[in-house]
């Protein structure tokens, strides 16, 4: 799985927060009206960066790529994501790069969403050999 | 953290990363199943989730004060990212690795408050 990883340079590409180039649309109001909390807001774009993501993997059906490119798609909506709302939330420069330091210190100890997934996938093949 | 100035901030102050919220609890509200059937694309769904992030960090600051709404902001802006970045990335290398691009992508932008410094205040604001 390694290999497949993309190369992160090559998938970043940070462009400044959104707002300016998303077009009011009537479901965009709509949405806003709801008054959603951050976390109902947030599973929300995650559904739809997934949604995006395999939409993308969708379209290199039949091709040893698709799970490559959907899996870089994600990552870099997610990096673009994730760095605006640095720079939308830091006062300073200084500010946002001490975040971005800390959240890596923050991430050390933690599994990624797929590693878990590996892990439970193992221990459930280590249960049915046990049977 | 009140007696604190804006410059004197440290994210250290505020970081604490936890679970990402879990869908199956969430998604069962009304007001949820209508935000789902409007299949926004990521982007306006990018916006949603900002203005949400805006219009707690107001609240806080009408309830707490805006040092402490800004602590807030960012402690909740982080875990989402977090918690975004550990869903994405395969491997928890290629997570550290993506942290390291998204420090050298932040410093050849200004911040929203910068660009506030320079351009005038930001119509959310």
């Amino acid at each position: 799985m390694e290999g497949d990883v993309p190369e992160i340079e090559k998938i970043l590409k940070l462009k400044p927060a959104v707002e300016e180039h998303v077009e009011e649309t009537d479901r965009l109001k709509k949405a806003i009206e709801l008054e959603l909390t951050p976390e109902e807001a947030f599973i929300i774009l995650r559904q739809r960066i997934s949604a995006k993501a395999k939409e993308i993997a969708d379209g290199f059906k039949n091709s040893a790529r698709a799970g490559f490119e959907g899996h870089r798609y994600q990552m870099k909506l997610t990096l673009n994501f994730a760095g605006n709302l640095v720079l939308d939330s830091a006062i300073t420069e200084k500010e946002a790069l001490e975040a971005l330091d800390l959240l890596s210190k923050g991430l050390r100890g933690k599994k990624t969403e797929y590693q878990e997934w590996e892990e439970e996938q193992r221990r459930k093949d280590g249960e049915k050999k046990t049977e | 953290m009140e007696k604190k100035r804006l410059n004197d901030l440290r994210a250290d102050d505020y970081l604490d990363i936890s679970d990402a919220p879990k869908e199956e609890t969430i998604e069962s509200t009304e007001k949820m199943r209508t935000a789902i059937a409007l299949e926004m694309n990521s982007d306006e769904a990018y916006d949603v989730f900002r203005k949400a992030i805006l219009r707690e960090a107001k609240e806080n600051a009408i309830k707490e004060g805006g040092l402490m709404a800004h602590s807030k902001q960012m402690s909740t802006v982080l875990n989402f990212c977090g918690n975004m970045i550990l869903e994405a990335a395969l491997t928890r290398e290629e997570a550290m690795s993506s942290l390291d691009l998204l420090a050298r992508g932040v410093r050849t932008l200004p911040t929203r408050f910068e660009q506030w410094n320079e351009k005038g205040r930001p119509k959310e604001l």
